[in-house]
């Protein structure tokens, strides 16, 4: 449902992409790992129209994206999770879901939101709680609901495992590996390449703005492949 | 008695005034120093109409609708960039203050630097008297256009779900991009709306004054902003509670110590607040921004 074409994206002189292509299937789980400064954070902006690219394409459903604004790409079903989670820390629990839901064409909304305090029931205990005042791992969870809420085809989600407690990060693996369970396509980035590959049945291993090797997650764990690369 | 009804009608224009400049200052965090221009424009809209022999109401609406353009304008021709770019506040500052400029020239050009008298028949003029005192009739229709409004903006903020889109905006533009929210649309509304409670503001204030010049608004804008940090950042029921104090204080202050504090009893206000409770009544952020 993703394919990334030859990727450039420069910030003023600097290049963060030289060139970058990756595909994502429908339903399909697939991880970027890389060392910090690699670019996977570029990657998923770019993809997800916040930052412009100076050359390649991201293409959609066959769809070339171009200039499109990135509430457009949000709603053609992309839920890009971002780096720090970006909870609305003024708004309670139950409007940051809301918010999440707020591309979901008609009512429905309610509904999505019992769905995800199944899928996460802690936030069902802290929905008229501020957004700011959860732990790590529950903003983790919200970041998480609240990019599910739209029903996004394709969920990326920008070092789910950062700052987060080795206990909490179990936590988040499990809900991640709960979304892939449902048939929604994942695109996860980490450093954490561990996690990324429990999670993910492909991964691409980026350094500094290359994909410089990639298979599928067993493989690339036998052949000891992230080691040379991220040592 | 007398004096503080003549406070609460003063602080009643002032409600008005800062329900008008809370939106786009309490909420989205910008401070437009070209809002004073938008409203002194939105009354020669109006007046203009008055003298097509446009019926008040009427009148009022096309105020409304043409400072709100100009104000949506002002965002998509000179905010929008700099926000595409990323630039600090004071670039923000630099260009509403330059805008405001442009706006006073070309009004000041246009009237030949001329006060315009404002007609007020069709506007409820006139006093009532409430137990042996005298109400005048403007300021209370003022102060429940501010009542309103406040109203309708709270309700929309809190309750809407666009409004919860404004609220998302407002607190990081990227985010609320990601879920959806095409920004750009929710600050042109915002302006919208801000320019035309700004044009209701200078209406009424002309028609009270029965006159209008291209530098009515001056002082005004100060005003706005005292009203805004007495009643705390982002409070829309702050910006009808400041606007009434501040209202009673300038009153109190011109007739019980001297009329010379008339015109810096808003900046004293400003500075006591910022000292004293930098989250002025029902703030929750401090107002950091001045
Ligand atoms: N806003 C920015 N302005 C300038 N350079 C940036 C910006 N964001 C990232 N970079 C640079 O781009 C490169 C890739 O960064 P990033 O995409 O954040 O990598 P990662 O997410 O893999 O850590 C780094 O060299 C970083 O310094
Ligand atoms: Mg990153």
């Amino acid at each position: 449902m993703l394919v990334v074409e030859s990727l450039v994206t420069r910030y003023g002189a600097v290049e963060a992409l030289h060139g970058v292509s990756l595909t994502v299937g429908t339903g399909e789980a697939v991880a970027i790992v890389g060392p910090n400064g690699a670019g996977k954070t570029t990657l998923l902006r770019t993809i997800s129209g916040l930052v412009r690219p100076a050359a390649g394409t991201v293409e959609i459903d066959g769809r070339v994206m171009g200039r499109t604004a990135a509430h457009r790409i949000a709603r053609l079903g992309v839920s890009h999770v971002p780096e720090g989670r970006a909870i609305l820390s003024t708004l309670t629990v139950r409007d940051n879901l809301l918010m999440g839901g707020y591309r979901l064409p008609g009512g429905g909304v309610e509904e999505r939101m019992a769905e995800m305090i199944d899928l996460f029931p802690v936030l069902g205990r802290k929905l008229d709680d501020l957004g700011g005042v959860l732990s790590g791992g529950e903003q983790q969870m919200l970041a998480i609901a609240r990019g599910l809420m739209a029903k996004p085809r394709l969920l990326m989600i920008d070092e789910p495992s950062m700052g987060l407690a080795p206990r909490i990060v179990g936590d988040v693996l499990e809900a991640l590996k709960r979304v892939v369970a449902t048939g929604t396509a994942v695109l996860v980035a980490e450093q954490n390449a561990g996690l990324a590959l429990e999670v993910a049945d492909r991964a691409y291993v980026m350094v500094v703005g290359d994909v410089v090797t990639s298979g599928n997650s067993a493989d690339l764990d036998e052949n000891r492949l992230l080691e040379t690369y991220l040592a | 008695m007398q004096q503080t009804i003549n406070g609460l009608a003063l602080g009643s224009t002032y409600a008005l005034l800062g329900v008008g400049v809370t939106l786009v200052w309490g909420v989205l965090g910008i401070l437009n120093f070209a809002h004073a221009q938008i409203l002194t424009w939105g009354s020669f809209a109006a007046l203009a109409a008055l003298h097509l022999g446009v019926p008040v109401p009427l009148a009022i609406l096309v105020g409304m609708v043409a400072a709100g353009v100009l104000s949506v304008l002002l965002d998509l021709a000179v905010l929008a960039p700099l926000r595409a770019r990323k630039a600090p506040e004071f670039s923000f500052v630099v260009a509403t203050i330059g805008v405001s400029l442009v706006l006073t020239t070309i009004l000041r050009t246009y009237t030949d630097a001329q006060t315009e008298a404002f007609p007020r028949q069709g506007f409820p003029v006139g006093a009532f008297e409430v137990a042996g005192q005298n109400v005048p009739r403007l300021q209370v229709v003022m102060l429940a256009i501010a009542i309103v409004a406040m109203a309708g903006l709270a309700f929309w903020l809190n309750r809407t779900r666009s409004g919860r889109a404004v609220r998302a905006v407002a607190h990081n533009r990227e985010t609320a991009e990601l879920l959806g929210v095409n920004s750009q649309l929710v600050f042109s509304i915002c302006f919208f709306v801000a320019g035309g409670l700004a044009a209701v503001a200078g209406i009424f204030v002309a028609a009270s004054a029965a006159q209008v010049s291209y530098s009515s608004g001056d002082g005004l804008l100060l005003v706005a902003f005292a009203v805004i940090i007495l009643g705390g950042m982002g409070s829309v029921k702050g910006a009808i509670v400041g606007g009434l104090v501040l209202g009673v204080i300038e009153v109190y202050a011109t007739s019980y110590v001297s009329s010379v504090f008339r015109e810096i009893i808003a900046f004293a206000t400003i500075l006591a607040v910022l000292v004293a409770r930098p989250s002025g009544f029902f703030g929750k952020k401090e107002a950091a921004r001045v």
